[in-house]
Protein backbone atom coordinates (compact mmCIF):
# COMPACT_ATOMS: atom_id res chain seq x y z
CA UNK A 1 0.00 0.00 0.00
CA UNK A 2 1.21 3.60 -1.03
CA UNK A 3 1.60 6.30 1.30
CA UNK A 4 -1.05 8.89 1.39
CA UNK A 5 2.12 11.15 0.92
CA UNK A 6 3.16 11.35 -2.38
CA UNK A 7 6.22 13.90 -1.54
CA UNK A 8 7.34 14.36 1.61
CA UNK A 9 10.16 17.05 2.84
CA UNK A 10 12.12 16.33 6.11
CA UNK A 11 14.08 19.42 7.04
CA UNK A 12 15.20 19.43 3.45
CA UNK A 13 18.12 21.56 2.90
CA UNK A 14 20.36 21.54 -0.39
CA UNK A 15 23.69 23.81 -0.69
CA UNK A 16 25.20 24.55 -3.62
CA UNK A 17 29.11 25.27 -4.15
CA UNK A 18 29.68 28.16 -5.92
CA UNK A 19 33.28 28.82 -7.32
CA UNK A 20 33.41 32.49 -6.99
CA UNK A 21 31.23 32.70 -3.40
CA UNK A 22 32.06 30.06 -1.62
CA UNK A 23 28.92 27.95 -0.62
CA UNK A 24 25.04 29.55 -1.07
CA UNK A 25 22.03 27.13 1.09
CA UNK A 26 19.29 27.20 -1.69
CA UNK A 27 16.71 25.54 0.33
CA UNK A 28 16.84 25.42 4.64
CA UNK A 29 14.74 23.39 6.82
CA UNK A 30 12.16 22.69 4.09
CA UNK A 31 9.16 20.81 6.12
CA UNK A 32 6.22 19.62 3.41
CA UNK A 33 3.90 16.63 2.31
CA UNK A 34 2.04 17.05 -0.51
CA UNK A 35 -0.82 14.65 -0.83
CA UNK A 36 -1.80 11.92 -3.17
CA UNK A 37 -4.37 13.51 -5.87
CA UNK A 38 -3.25 17.39 -4.61
CA UNK A 39 -2.51 20.67 -7.13
CA UNK A 40 0.21 22.66 -5.10
CA UNK A 41 1.51 25.67 -7.02
CA UNK A 42 4.89 26.73 -5.26
CA UNK A 43 5.30 30.25 -5.87
CA UNK A 44 8.43 32.83 -5.09
CA UNK A 45 10.79 35.15 -5.95
CA UNK A 46 13.59 34.77 -8.96
CA UNK A 47 16.15 32.72 -6.76
CA UNK A 48 13.87 31.76 -3.56
CA UNK A 49 14.80 27.78 -4.36
CA UNK A 50 11.58 27.06 -6.27
CA UNK A 51 13.09 24.93 -9.39
CA UNK A 52 15.95 23.51 -6.62
CA UNK A 53 12.98 22.40 -4.58
CA UNK A 54 11.22 20.32 -7.68
CA UNK A 55 14.17 18.85 -8.93
CA UNK A 56 14.73 17.03 -5.14
CA UNK A 57 11.10 15.88 -6.25
CA UNK A 58 12.53 13.63 -8.68
CA UNK A 59 16.13 13.02 -7.54
CA UNK A 60 17.65 15.08 -9.88
CA UNK A 61 19.02 16.79 -6.93
CA UNK A 62 19.71 14.79 -3.02
CA UNK A 63 19.15 16.55 -0.17
CA UNK A 64 22.33 17.56 1.61
CA UNK A 65 20.55 17.42 4.53
CA UNK A 66 17.05 16.13 5.74
CA UNK A 67 15.06 13.76 3.82
CA UNK A 68 12.57 13.80 0.61
CA UNK A 69 10.12 10.89 0.14
CA UNK A 70 8.56 10.29 -3.18
CA UNK A 71 6.04 7.28 -3.22
CA UNK A 72 7.88 6.66 0.67
CA UNK A 73 10.79 6.05 -1.60
CA UNK A 74 14.05 7.73 -0.39
CA UNK A 75 15.77 9.54 -2.97
CA UNK A 76 18.95 9.35 -1.47
CA UNK A 77 19.20 5.62 -2.14
CA UNK A 78 20.29 5.45 -5.60
CA UNK A 79 18.36 2.52 -5.76
CA UNK A 80 15.11 4.17 -5.74
CA UNK A 81 16.15 6.88 -8.41
CA UNK A 82 14.69 4.37 -11.41
CA UNK A 83 11.30 3.90 -9.94
CA UNK A 84 11.09 7.93 -8.30
CA UNK A 85 11.73 9.45 -11.53
CA UNK A 86 8.66 7.04 -13.32
CA UNK A 87 6.50 8.54 -10.27
CA UNK A 88 7.51 12.12 -10.70
CA UNK A 89 7.66 13.24 -14.55
CA UNK A 90 8.86 16.84 -15.22
CA UNK A 91 7.99 19.83 -17.57
CA UNK A 92 10.23 22.28 -18.24
CA UNK A 93 9.98 26.06 -18.66
CA UNK A 94 10.83 25.79 -22.71
CA UNK A 95 9.24 23.12 -24.96
CA UNK A 96 12.09 23.49 -27.97
CA UNK A 97 14.67 22.52 -24.98
CA UNK A 98 12.08 19.10 -24.30
CA UNK A 99 11.13 17.90 -28.10
CA UNK A 100 13.64 15.62 -29.49
CA UNK A 101 11.81 13.64 -31.99
CA UNK A 102 10.36 14.80 -35.77
CA UNK A 103 7.16 13.89 -35.39
CA UNK A 104 4.51 14.70 -32.07
CA UNK A 105 4.09 11.18 -32.22
CA UNK A 106 7.78 9.22 -32.01
CA UNK A 107 8.41 12.62 -29.22
CA UNK A 108 5.75 11.32 -26.45
CA UNK A 109 6.72 7.76 -27.89
CA UNK A 110 10.51 8.32 -26.67
CA UNK A 111 10.02 7.94 -22.95
CA UNK A 112 7.87 4.09 -23.62
CA UNK A 113 10.69 3.25 -25.54
CA UNK A 114 13.38 3.19 -23.31
CA UNK A 115 10.67 1.66 -20.89
CA UNK A 116 11.57 -1.60 -22.70
CA UNK A 117 7.27 -2.12 -23.64
CA UNK A 118 6.28 -4.05 -26.48
CA UNK A 119 5.01 -2.02 -29.30
CA UNK A 120 1.62 -2.21 -28.83
CA UNK A 121 1.68 -1.15 -25.35
CA UNK A 122 3.75 1.75 -26.55
CA UNK A 123 1.24 2.87 -29.04
CA UNK A 124 -1.77 2.59 -26.93
CA UNK A 125 0.03 4.89 -24.33
CA UNK A 126 1.28 7.58 -26.73
CA UNK A 127 -2.49 7.62 -28.45
CA UNK A 128 -3.80 8.20 -24.75
CA UNK A 129 -1.33 10.51 -23.54
CA UNK A 130 -1.97 12.67 -26.99
CA UNK A 131 -5.92 12.44 -26.80
CA UNK A 132 -5.55 13.97 -22.67
CA UNK A 133 -4.06 16.95 -23.96
CA UNK A 134 -6.02 17.19 -27.09
CA UNK A 135 -3.14 16.87 -29.61
CA UNK A 136 -3.76 13.70 -31.34
CA UNK A 137 -5.01 15.57 -34.96
CA UNK A 138 -1.37 16.34 -34.59
CA UNK A 139 -0.02 13.09 -34.20
CA UNK A 140 2.32 13.35 -37.59
CA UNK A 141 2.79 16.60 -37.44
CA UNK A 142 6.06 17.81 -37.14
CA UNK A 143 7.02 19.37 -33.29
CA UNK A 144 8.95 22.32 -34.44
CA UNK A 145 5.88 23.75 -36.35
CA UNK A 146 3.64 23.80 -33.34
CA UNK A 147 2.68 27.05 -31.37
CA UNK A 148 4.04 27.32 -27.93
CA UNK A 149 1.32 26.42 -26.20
CA UNK A 150 0.99 23.19 -28.24
CA UNK A 151 4.22 21.61 -28.20
CA UNK A 152 4.27 22.32 -24.25
CA UNK A 153 1.01 19.85 -24.46
CA UNK A 154 3.31 17.73 -26.34
CA UNK A 155 6.13 17.80 -23.89
CA UNK A 156 3.55 16.96 -21.07
CA UNK A 157 2.22 13.90 -23.15
CA UNK A 158 5.70 12.81 -23.19
CA UNK A 159 5.68 12.71 -19.68
CA UNK A 160 2.27 11.21 -19.23
CA UNK A 161 2.95 8.14 -21.55
CA UNK A 162 5.35 7.30 -18.60
CA UNK A 163 2.46 7.05 -16.51
CA UNK A 164 3.78 8.98 -13.95
CA UNK A 165 1.39 9.80 -10.52
CA UNK A 166 2.94 13.48 -9.94
CA UNK A 167 3.39 15.85 -12.53
CA UNK A 168 6.08 18.82 -11.88
CA UNK A 169 5.88 21.93 -14.06
CA UNK A 170 7.87 24.78 -13.80
CA UNK A 171 7.18 27.67 -14.86
CA UNK A 172 5.54 26.12 -18.30
CA UNK A 173 4.03 28.87 -19.74
CA UNK A 174 6.80 31.52 -18.87
CA UNK A 175 7.27 31.76 -22.60
CA UNK A 176 3.32 31.31 -24.13
CA UNK A 177 1.07 33.89 -25.08
CA UNK A 178 -2.16 34.00 -23.62
CA UNK A 179 -3.99 31.43 -25.53
CA UNK A 180 -0.86 28.90 -25.31
CA UNK A 181 -0.80 29.76 -21.19
CA UNK A 182 -4.61 29.15 -20.89
CA UNK A 183 -4.58 26.13 -22.87
CA UNK A 184 -1.26 23.90 -21.17
CA UNK A 185 -3.13 25.47 -17.63
CA UNK A 186 -6.75 24.07 -18.75
CA UNK A 187 -4.29 20.76 -19.61
CA UNK A 188 -2.99 20.27 -16.28
CA UNK A 189 -6.42 21.13 -14.25
CA UNK A 190 -8.12 18.53 -15.76
CA UNK A 191 -5.09 16.19 -15.46
CA UNK A 192 -5.46 16.87 -11.56
CA UNK A 193 -9.26 16.94 -11.18
CA UNK A 194 -10.21 14.04 -14.23
CA UNK A 195 -7.07 11.48 -13.83
CA UNK A 196 -6.41 12.54 -10.29
CA UNK A 197 -2.88 12.71 -10.75
CA UNK A 198 -0.63 14.81 -8.39
CA UNK A 199 0.21 18.16 -9.83
CA UNK A 200 2.99 20.91 -8.34
CA UNK A 201 3.34 23.69 -10.48
CA UNK A 202 5.63 26.59 -10.26
CA UNK A 203 5.22 29.54 -11.70
CA UNK A 204 5.22 33.70 -11.54
CA UNK A 205 1.68 34.44 -13.03
CA UNK A 206 -0.51 34.55 -9.58
CA UNK A 207 -3.43 34.00 -11.10
CA UNK A 208 -2.43 30.55 -12.02
CA UNK A 209 -2.30 29.66 -8.55
CA UNK A 210 -5.71 30.78 -8.58
CA UNK A 211 -6.38 26.97 -9.50
CA UNK A 212 -4.71 25.17 -6.76
CA UNK A 213 -5.71 23.28 -4.01
CA UNK A 214 -2.84 25.26 -2.05
CA UNK A 215 -0.01 27.59 -2.27
CA UNK A 216 3.50 27.21 -1.18
CA UNK A 217 5.33 30.60 -0.72
CA UNK A 218 9.43 30.38 -1.01
CA UNK A 219 11.35 33.52 0.31
CA UNK A 220 15.34 32.44 0.48
CA UNK A 221 15.05 29.30 0.61
CA UNK A 222 12.32 28.55 3.50
CA UNK A 223 9.12 28.65 3.61
CA UNK A 224 7.33 31.68 4.18
CA UNK A 225 3.96 31.06 3.76
CA UNK A 226 1.31 27.94 2.75
CA UNK A 227 -2.02 27.84 2.89
CA UNK A 228 -4.95 27.77 0.22
CA UNK A 229 -5.49 30.65 -2.43
CA UNK A 230 -8.28 32.06 -0.71
CA UNK A 231 -5.80 32.06 2.89
CA UNK A 232 -3.20 33.63 0.92
CA UNK A 233 -4.16 35.76 -1.98
CA UNK A 234 -6.04 38.57 0.33
CA UNK A 235 -2.92 39.25 2.57
CA UNK A 236 -1.84 41.81 -0.27
CA UNK A 237 0.50 43.85 2.02
CA UNK A 238 2.54 39.96 2.85
CA UNK A 239 2.75 39.33 -0.64
CA UNK A 240 4.03 42.54 -1.82
CA UNK A 241 6.88 42.69 1.04
CA UNK A 242 8.10 38.81 -0.67
CA UNK A 243 8.47 41.07 -4.12
CA UNK A 244 5.26 38.69 -5.20
CA UNK A 245 1.69 40.31 -5.94
CA UNK A 246 -1.50 39.18 -5.36
CA UNK A 247 -3.67 38.13 -8.55
CA UNK A 248 -5.07 41.55 -9.71
CA UNK A 249 -8.81 40.39 -8.37
CA UNK A 250 -7.73 39.93 -5.10
CA UNK A 251 -5.94 43.61 -5.28
CA UNK A 252 -8.63 45.19 -6.54
CA UNK A 253 -11.12 43.36 -3.55
CA UNK A 254 -8.96 44.43 -1.23
CA UNK A 255 -8.74 47.78 -2.10
CA UNK A 256 -12.83 48.04 -2.21
CA UNK A 257 -12.94 46.32 1.02
CA UNK A 258 -10.26 48.90 2.57
CA UNK A 259 -12.83 51.62 0.84
CA UNK A 260 -15.75 50.27 2.74
CA UNK A 261 -17.11 48.23 0.56
CA UNK A 262 -18.46 44.82 2.08
CA UNK A 263 -17.11 42.16 0.22
CA UNK A 264 -15.70 38.83 1.43
CA UNK A 265 -11.82 38.68 1.37
CA UNK A 266 -11.41 35.41 0.00
CA UNK A 267 -12.98 36.37 -3.84
CA UNK A 268 -10.12 35.84 -6.48
CA UNK A 269 -11.94 35.61 -10.12
CA UNK A 270 -13.81 38.18 -12.02
CA UNK A 271 -16.62 35.98 -11.98
CA UNK A 272 -17.16 35.64 -8.24
CA UNK A 273 -16.52 39.41 -7.81
CA UNK A 274 -19.58 40.12 -10.38
CA UNK A 275 -21.68 37.79 -8.43
CA UNK A 276 -21.32 40.00 -5.25
CA UNK A 277 -21.48 43.29 -6.60
CA UNK A 278 -24.50 42.07 -8.48
CA UNK A 279 -26.54 40.57 -6.08
CA UNK B 1 8.07 61.00 -39.00
CA UNK B 2 10.79 59.12 -37.63
CA UNK B 3 10.72 55.39 -38.91
CA UNK B 4 7.92 54.21 -41.27
CA UNK B 5 7.26 51.19 -42.73
CA UNK B 6 5.73 50.86 -46.13
CA UNK B 7 3.99 47.90 -47.44
CA UNK B 8 6.25 45.71 -45.98
CA UNK B 9 6.08 41.97 -46.87
CA UNK B 10 9.11 39.65 -45.71
CA UNK B 11 9.14 35.61 -46.96
CA UNK B 12 11.10 33.11 -45.38
CA UNK B 13 13.37 30.72 -47.31
CA UNK B 14 11.20 32.24 -50.53
CA UNK B 15 10.92 29.75 -53.77
CA UNK B 16 11.71 26.65 -51.42
CA UNK B 17 9.11 24.11 -50.10
CA UNK B 18 9.63 25.51 -47.00
CA UNK B 19 8.28 29.06 -47.50
CA UNK B 20 6.50 31.33 -45.64
CA UNK B 21 4.85 34.50 -45.85
CA UNK B 22 5.92 36.04 -42.47
CA UNK B 23 4.72 39.53 -43.05
CA UNK B 24 2.18 40.85 -45.24
CA UNK B 25 2.09 43.95 -46.41
CA UNK B 26 2.65 45.66 -43.13
CA UNK B 27 2.43 49.79 -42.74
CA UNK B 28 3.79 51.65 -39.51
CA UNK B 29 4.38 54.68 -38.63
CA UNK B 30 6.57 55.60 -35.50
CA UNK B 31 6.33 59.18 -34.41
CA UNK B 32 9.63 60.13 -31.63
CA UNK B 33 8.35 59.97 -27.91
CA UNK B 34 6.03 57.79 -29.19
CA UNK B 35 5.66 54.44 -26.91
CA UNK B 36 3.92 51.70 -29.03
CA UNK B 37 2.64 48.16 -28.18
CA UNK B 38 2.61 45.47 -30.49
CA UNK B 39 0.96 42.59 -29.62
CA UNK B 40 -0.05 39.07 -30.94
CA UNK B 41 -0.60 35.15 -30.94
CA UNK B 42 2.75 32.86 -31.36
CA UNK B 43 4.18 33.07 -34.63
CA UNK B 44 1.90 36.39 -35.70
CA UNK B 45 4.87 38.06 -37.17
CA UNK B 46 6.05 40.00 -34.31
CA UNK B 47 9.65 39.41 -33.93
CA UNK B 48 9.77 39.70 -37.55
CA UNK B 49 8.50 43.03 -37.55
CA UNK B 50 10.45 44.73 -35.29
CA UNK B 51 13.77 42.94 -36.63
CA UNK B 52 13.01 45.15 -39.81
CA UNK B 53 12.68 48.03 -37.55
CA UNK B 54 16.75 48.10 -36.90
CA UNK B 55 17.62 47.10 -40.57
CA UNK B 56 18.27 43.12 -39.20
CA UNK B 57 16.09 41.77 -41.57
CA UNK B 58 15.39 43.43 -44.85
CA UNK B 59 11.88 43.64 -46.57
CA UNK B 60 11.46 41.28 -49.54
CA UNK B 61 9.12 43.85 -51.24
CA UNK B 62 7.69 47.66 -49.64
CA UNK B 63 10.03 49.83 -48.10
CA UNK B 64 11.52 50.92 -44.43
CA UNK B 65 11.99 54.91 -43.99
CA UNK B 66 14.10 57.01 -41.78
CA UNK B 67 13.22 60.54 -41.18
CA UNK B 68 11.21 59.68 -44.69
CA UNK B 69 14.60 58.79 -46.37
CA UNK B 70 14.53 55.46 -47.84
CA UNK B 71 16.96 53.19 -45.86
CA UNK B 72 18.86 51.33 -48.72
CA UNK B 73 22.80 51.49 -49.10
CA UNK B 74 24.54 49.72 -46.31
CA UNK B 75 25.55 53.07 -45.02
CA UNK B 76 21.54 53.64 -43.90
CA UNK B 77 21.39 50.50 -42.77
CA UNK B 78 24.66 51.24 -40.30
CA UNK B 79 22.68 54.68 -39.06
CA UNK B 80 19.02 52.89 -38.71
CA UNK B 81 20.92 50.30 -36.40
CA UNK B 82 22.69 52.71 -34.75
CA UNK B 83 19.43 54.71 -33.80
CA UNK B 84 17.46 51.51 -33.15
CA UNK B 85 18.80 49.27 -30.18
CA UNK B 86 16.91 46.11 -30.37
CA UNK B 87 16.43 44.21 -26.91
CA UNK B 88 15.84 40.25 -27.81
CA UNK B 89 14.28 37.81 -25.51
CA UNK B 90 16.09 36.21 -22.97
CA UNK B 91 18.74 38.69 -23.63
CA UNK B 92 21.23 37.33 -20.95
CA UNK B 93 21.78 34.50 -22.57
CA UNK B 94 23.95 36.59 -24.68
CA UNK B 95 25.99 38.12 -22.02
CA UNK B 96 29.76 36.79 -22.90
CA UNK B 97 32.03 39.49 -21.54
CA UNK B 98 34.38 38.73 -18.17
CA UNK B 99 33.04 41.33 -16.36
CA UNK B 100 29.77 43.64 -16.35
CA UNK B 101 31.79 46.48 -17.60
CA UNK B 102 33.13 44.77 -20.62
CA UNK B 103 29.89 43.70 -21.45
CA UNK B 104 27.90 46.84 -21.70
CA UNK B 105 31.13 48.65 -23.05
CA UNK B 106 31.21 46.11 -26.24
CA UNK B 107 29.06 48.20 -28.26
CA UNK B 108 30.28 51.60 -27.33
CA UNK B 109 34.23 50.42 -28.32
CA UNK B 110 33.42 49.08 -31.48
CA UNK B 111 31.96 52.84 -32.48
CA UNK B 112 35.49 54.00 -31.67
CA UNK B 113 34.64 56.54 -28.64
CA UNK B 114 37.51 57.02 -26.62
CA UNK B 115 37.84 54.87 -23.54
CA UNK B 116 37.10 58.12 -21.35
CA UNK B 117 33.92 57.98 -23.25
CA UNK B 118 33.30 54.24 -23.03
CA UNK B 119 33.29 54.58 -19.42
CA UNK B 120 30.74 57.78 -18.89
CA UNK B 121 28.35 55.91 -21.38
CA UNK B 122 28.63 52.62 -19.85
CA UNK B 123 27.81 53.98 -16.15
CA UNK B 124 25.07 56.32 -17.24
CA UNK B 125 23.61 53.31 -19.14
CA UNK B 126 24.21 50.99 -15.79
CA UNK B 127 22.39 53.68 -13.84
CA UNK B 128 19.76 54.19 -16.26
CA UNK B 129 18.70 50.46 -15.65
CA UNK B 130 19.24 50.75 -11.90
CA UNK B 131 21.61 48.41 -11.17
CA UNK B 132 24.96 49.88 -8.59
CA UNK B 133 28.16 51.05 -10.18
CA UNK B 134 30.07 48.45 -7.37
CA UNK B 135 28.85 45.60 -9.98
CA UNK B 136 30.99 46.71 -13.16
CA UNK B 137 33.38 44.92 -12.01
CA UNK B 138 31.47 40.98 -11.21
CA UNK B 139 31.46 38.91 -13.98
CA UNK B 140 27.92 38.96 -15.53
CA UNK B 141 27.49 35.26 -14.54
CA UNK B 142 27.19 35.64 -11.10
CA UNK B 143 24.34 38.22 -11.29
CA UNK B 144 20.82 37.05 -10.78
CA UNK B 145 18.63 36.54 -13.46
CA UNK B 146 17.04 40.28 -13.20
CA UNK B 147 19.77 42.24 -12.85
CA UNK B 148 21.60 39.80 -15.66
CA UNK B 149 18.81 40.97 -18.13
CA UNK B 150 19.65 44.49 -17.22
CA UNK B 151 23.15 44.45 -18.46
CA UNK B 152 22.01 43.23 -21.10
CA UNK B 153 19.80 46.17 -21.06
CA UNK B 154 22.37 48.33 -20.39
CA UNK B 155 24.44 46.78 -23.17
CA UNK B 156 21.84 48.46 -25.78
CA UNK B 157 21.38 52.00 -23.70
CA UNK B 158 25.08 52.50 -24.17
CA UNK B 159 24.69 52.54 -27.28
CA UNK B 160 22.34 55.98 -27.15
CA UNK B 161 19.38 54.77 -29.33
CA UNK B 162 16.75 56.51 -30.68
CA UNK B 163 14.52 54.05 -30.78
CA UNK B 164 14.19 51.03 -27.80
CA UNK B 165 12.67 47.80 -29.00
CA UNK B 166 12.28 45.23 -25.78
CA UNK B 167 10.95 41.93 -27.03
CA UNK B 168 9.39 40.86 -23.97
CA UNK B 169 11.37 42.27 -21.68
CA UNK B 170 9.74 40.77 -18.31
CA UNK B 171 9.61 36.92 -19.69
CA UNK B 172 10.74 34.24 -16.61
CA UNK B 173 10.78 37.42 -13.95
CA UNK B 174 9.07 37.31 -10.92
CA UNK B 175 6.23 40.15 -10.21
CA UNK B 176 8.97 42.46 -8.56
CA UNK B 177 11.51 41.70 -11.28
CA UNK B 178 8.76 42.77 -13.56
CA UNK B 179 7.31 46.00 -11.90
CA UNK B 180 11.32 47.09 -11.71
CA UNK B 181 12.27 46.58 -15.58
CA UNK B 182 8.59 48.13 -16.04
CA UNK B 183 9.72 51.52 -14.20
CA UNK B 184 12.81 51.85 -15.91
CA UNK B 185 11.62 51.98 -19.39
CA UNK B 186 9.04 54.20 -18.30
CA UNK B 187 11.31 56.11 -16.55
CA UNK B 188 13.62 56.14 -20.39
CA UNK B 189 10.44 57.19 -21.82
CA UNK B 190 9.02 59.69 -19.70
CA UNK B 191 12.40 61.54 -18.76
CA UNK B 192 14.90 60.80 -21.58
CA UNK B 193 11.79 61.03 -24.61
CA UNK B 194 13.06 57.52 -25.22
CA UNK B 195 10.60 56.07 -27.88
CA UNK B 196 10.04 52.77 -26.85
CA UNK B 197 8.39 49.98 -29.02
CA UNK B 198 7.32 46.91 -26.96
CA UNK B 199 6.27 43.07 -27.84
CA UNK B 200 4.65 41.68 -25.10
CA UNK B 201 2.18 38.83 -24.23
CA UNK B 202 0.89 40.31 -21.43
CA UNK B 203 -2.33 42.15 -21.72
CA UNK B 204 -1.89 44.29 -18.21
CA UNK B 205 1.46 45.34 -18.94
CA UNK B 206 0.46 47.03 -22.53
CA UNK B 207 -2.59 48.13 -21.54
CA UNK B 208 -1.55 50.41 -18.86
CA UNK B 209 1.47 52.31 -20.35
CA UNK B 210 1.43 51.75 -24.39
CA UNK B 211 0.00 55.18 -25.86
CA UNK B 212 -0.80 52.79 -29.16
CA UNK B 213 -1.65 49.02 -29.61
CA UNK B 214 -0.82 47.38 -32.56
CA UNK B 215 -2.24 43.71 -33.18
CA UNK B 216 -0.99 41.00 -35.35
CA UNK B 217 -2.56 38.05 -36.75
CA UNK B 218 -0.65 35.48 -39.27
CA UNK B 219 1.84 38.64 -40.49
CA UNK B 220 -0.88 41.22 -41.14
CA UNK B 221 -2.03 44.22 -38.83
CA UNK B 222 -5.56 43.38 -37.45
CA UNK B 223 -6.30 46.39 -35.25
CA UNK B 224 -4.55 49.06 -34.26
CA UNK B 225 -5.42 51.61 -32.02
CA UNK B 226 -4.97 53.24 -28.27
CA UNK B 227 -5.80 50.76 -25.57
CA UNK B 228 -9.16 51.82 -25.01
CA UNK B 229 -10.03 51.59 -28.72
CA UNK B 230 -8.26 48.21 -28.86
CA UNK B 231 -9.84 46.46 -25.57
CA UNK B 232 -13.22 46.95 -26.37
CA UNK B 233 -14.03 43.83 -28.50
CA UNK B 234 -12.88 40.59 -26.42
CA UNK B 235 -14.27 38.25 -28.45
CA UNK B 236 -12.19 39.17 -31.11
CA UNK B 237 -8.91 39.47 -29.39
CA UNK B 238 -10.21 35.55 -28.26
CA UNK B 239 -10.14 34.93 -32.01
CA UNK B 240 -6.57 36.41 -32.36
CA UNK B 241 -5.27 34.53 -29.38
CA UNK B 242 -5.21 37.12 -27.08
CA UNK B 243 -7.81 38.39 -24.48
CA UNK B 244 -8.69 41.46 -22.81
CA UNK B 245 -6.58 42.91 -19.28
CA UNK B 246 -8.80 41.16 -16.42
CA UNK B 247 -9.59 44.53 -15.12
CA UNK B 248 -11.30 45.34 -18.68
CA UNK B 249 -12.61 41.84 -18.75
CA UNK B 250 -14.41 42.79 -15.18
CA UNK B 251 -15.82 45.79 -16.29
CA UNK B 252 -17.47 44.46 -19.48
CA UNK B 253 -19.37 41.53 -17.30
CA UNK B 254 -20.29 44.21 -15.07
CA UNK B 255 -22.18 46.46 -18.01
CA UNK B 256 -23.29 43.08 -19.59
CA UNK B 257 -25.19 43.08 -16.00
CA UNK B 258 -26.93 46.01 -16.31
CA UNK B 259 -24.54 48.25 -14.79
CA UNK B 260 -23.60 51.72 -16.11
CA UNK B 261 -19.43 51.50 -15.82
CA UNK B 262 -16.96 52.93 -18.03
CA UNK B 263 -14.85 49.53 -20.04
CA UNK B 264 -12.16 51.61 -20.82
CA UNK B 265 -10.58 50.92 -17.45
CA UNK B 266 -6.56 48.98 -17.03
CA UNK B 267 -5.67 49.66 -13.71
CA UNK B 268 -6.78 48.03 -9.88
CA UNK B 269 -7.11 51.71 -9.08
CA UNK B 270 -9.13 52.86 -12.02
CA UNK B 271 -11.27 50.27 -11.44
CA UNK B 272 -11.11 50.60 -7.85
CA UNK B 273 -12.73 54.08 -8.37
CA UNK B 274 -15.18 53.04 -10.91
CA UNK B 275 -16.95 50.55 -8.75
CA UNK B 276 -16.85 52.76 -5.87
CA UNK B 277 -18.90 55.48 -8.18
CA UNK B 278 -21.39 52.52 -9.68
CA UNK B 279 -21.95 51.33 -5.93
CA UNK B 280 -23.08 55.36 -4.93
CA UNK B 281 -25.21 55.72 -8.19
CA UNK B 282 -27.29 52.25 -6.75
CA UNK B 283 -27.46 53.37 -3.41
CA UNK B 284 -29.22 57.34 -4.14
Amino acid sequence: MSPIEIIKAVGLGHRYEKEDEGEFWALREINLSIKRGEFVAILGPNGSGKSTLAKHFNALLLPTCGELYVNGLDTKDENNHWQIRQSAGMVFQNPDNQIVATTVEEDVAFGPENLGLPASEIRQRVDEALTIVGMSAYKKHAPHLLSGGQKQRVAIAGVLAMRPQCLILDEPTAMLDPRGRREVLETVTRLNKEEGITVILITHFMEEAVAADRIVILENGSIALIGTPQEIFPRVNELQALGLAAPPIAELVNELRLAGVDLPPSILTVDELVEQLCC
Amino acid sequence: MLLTMENVSYTYMPGTPFEVKALKNINLDIDKGDYLAIIGQTGSGKSTLVQHLNGLLHPTTGRILLDGKEVKSKADYLALRRRVGLLFQFPEHQLFEETVFADVAFGPRNMGLSEDEVRERVEKALIAVGLPLELQSRSPFSLSGGQMRRVAMAGVLAMQPEVLILDEPAAGLDPRGRAEIFAQIDKLHRENGLTVVLVSHSMEDVASRAKRLLVLANGQVKLQGTPAEVFTDGAELEKLGLSLPQMALLMHRLRQAGRDVPTNIFSVAEACEAILRMLEVQKS
